[in-house]
């Protein structure tokens, strides 16, 4: 089973969390700056040490050797950023089965361990990521300085070389026109808010992207737990912002979001914007609590199999946008049409 | 708020400047900011706090003349220094946002010390961070042959698969013979 169809705290408003570690090894440069024959070798070290560490939960994905859509498919899943779809580097992903724990080789730097969680789950995903980054320690010369921490090629992850985020749905926040006094107030309390695929992104069907800024001079538990509390905020200013919705035009509301239900069960061309709108109202509809609405982790595997990349792994081949709008259409409507038979 | 400069875009950046004594406050948009030289895009500093920063002076090297850490106020850095393990100078990373490898940390130690009190607020990590405590670290030497199959055929036994793991079953009785009658396990114990 993938991470993204397990449960987790606060699924309401959070959709996912993720916990990220930058690591780099002594002796070579950074990722920019490696010739083809320093990439292979420490692409070899960095597999050969995660083998020894734990030899069975692993297995390594070329990015060279894919095929654009399958990139595009990994991106669209958050497991690579979607910069590194056209790399002509060759990176490569360490991943586990259910795809929670990954160790990106030759990103930004050398590693990038990370780790994922459904829903609010800050405390799951550093432990994760934080055991692994440790042991790695245990069979990798990481560059570490006593005065800046762990290096990075970027100043601005040096020191823990941490950064958590959330994947947030705050329909209710955008409606009531408080989302970008929130963003703002984040902003300013050392936030970084992205759009839903992460830098360069803007956002998309009310999901946005929150993560700490400063990786340096405090311990990453206390990043960690400043995210927490913050987080905690925001989620709460959601959950009123929805009741307060609901309560004052609950007609217009419903009307939105059964609209959406209809769209999705019953058109036979959908684009991805239009798709990812709906199902961003279908969430919102299941926190609501309306009956015969999918699950979170349904609507989140239908968000990761409508992607432009994802749709054309499905298809198994390259396909054309309006091809890709009616293979959409398609999934979606027997996915809810499945939905309804087995609620019969 | 509109950006004082253009009036058309929502203002997302605040810029302080000390003239003659006189301290005066602009709200501008990112792209009026970045004609105006206040700004660098793809360096990720797009999203920070700009109110905490004093104006123009800001991006334009050297990043610790403003600081308010003594130590590095007045940071120069001499154009022609290169660093020894990788060759990138200074304006390489200006450029890239990149520095070239972790001796870069080294060689261009006070102008980082600066930027890095920019960017997080100081440069001093926080030791505790380097030998992590609360961490369960399994330090445990990788299995051995023996101790995978072991838990190969607790696998196969909870699958039912019991043809197969008979196989490993059987195997695994013929290394531990083969360890037991080996001389050189005698010497390590």
């Amino acid at each position: 089973m993938s991470w993204y169809e397990e449960h987790g705290a606060d699924q309401d408003v959070v959709i996912s969390t993720r916990v990220r570690f930058a690591r780099n090894i002594k002796g070579y440069k950074f990722p920019h700056l490696l010739n083809n024959t320093k990439t292979a070798e420490l692409t070899n070290e960095v597999v050969t040490a995660v083998q020894r560490l734990d030899p069975k939960s692993f297995h390594l994905v070329e990015l060279n050797s894919m095929n654009l859509i399958d990139k595009q498919s990994l991106a669209e899943r958050h497991l690579i950023s979607p910069q590194l779809i056209n790399s002509k580097q060759n990176k490569s992903l360490l991943i586990n089965k259910n795809e929670d724990l990954s160790v990106l080789i030759l990103d930004e730097d050398h590693l990038r361990i990370q780790a994922i969680k459904a829903g609010f789950s800050p405390d799951q995903a550093f432990k994760q990521a934080k055991n692994l980054a440790v042991a790695l320690e245990s069979v990798l010369e990481i560059a570490c300085d006593q005065e800046f921490g762990y290096l990075t090629a970027c100043p601005t992850n040096v020191g823990t070389g941490l950064r958590i985020s959330a994947l947030l749905h705050v329909p209710g926040l955008e409606h009531l026109n408080q989302l970008k006094y929130m963003i703002e107030s984040l902003r300013r309390s050392g936030f970084t808010v992205r759009g839903y695929y992460g830098e360069g992104s803007s956002e998309q069907g009310q999901m946005l992207q929150i993560s700490n800024q400063i990786t340096l001079g405090k311990t990453d538990q206390d990043l960690v737990n400043q995210f927490k509390t913050i987080l905690s905020v925001f989620i709460k200013q959601e959950r009123e912002a929805r009741k307060n919705w609901y309560e004052n035009e609950q007609i217009k509301l419903q009307d939105k979001i059964y609209r959406s239900k209809a769209i999705l069960s019953n058109a036979y061309l959908i684009g991805h914007e239009e798709a990812f709108n709906c199902l961003s109202d279908i969430r919102l509809g299941r926190a609501l609590g309306f009956a015969g609405f999918p699950d979170y982790t349904d609507i989140l595997t239908l968000i990761y199999l409508i992607g432009v990349g994802s749709i054309q792994k499905k298809e198994g081949q390259i396909i054309n946008s309006e091809q890709r709008d009616i293979a959409r259409a398609k999934l979606i409507k027997n996915y809810f049409a499945d939905v309804t038979n087995n609620k019969e | 708020m509109l950006c004082e400069k253009c009036l058309k875009n929502e203002a997302n950046i605040s810029v302080k400047t000390m003239i003659n004594g006189v301290a005066k406050t602009y709200q501008l948009c990112s792209e009026c900011a970045q004609k105006q030289g206040l700004f660098q895009p793809g360096f990720g500093f797009e999203s920070f706090p700009m109110s905490n920063y004093l104006g123009q002076a800001l991006f334009n090297f050297p990043f610790g003349s403003l600081s308010n850490q003594p130590k590095t106020i007045g940071t120069k850095i001499d154009k022609s220094v290169c660093c020894p393990a990788c060759g990138q100078e200074f304006a390489d990373f200006r450029k890239s946002g990149l520095f070239g490898c972790p001796e870069c940390y080294s060689t261009f130690h006070d102008v980082i010390c600066s930027m890095l009190d920019q960017i997080h607020g100081g440069h001093i990590h926080n030791v505790t961070q380097i030998v992590p405590h609360n961490i369960e670290v399994d330090k445990s030497e990788p299995l051995t042959e023996i101790e995978q199959l072991k838990s190969e055929l607790k696998e196969k036994i909870q699958l039912e698969q019991y043809e197969e793991a008979a196989v490993i079953r059987d195997k695994i009785k013929e290394l531990t013979a083969a360890e037991n009658s080996d001389p050189a396990n005698d010497i390590e114990s």
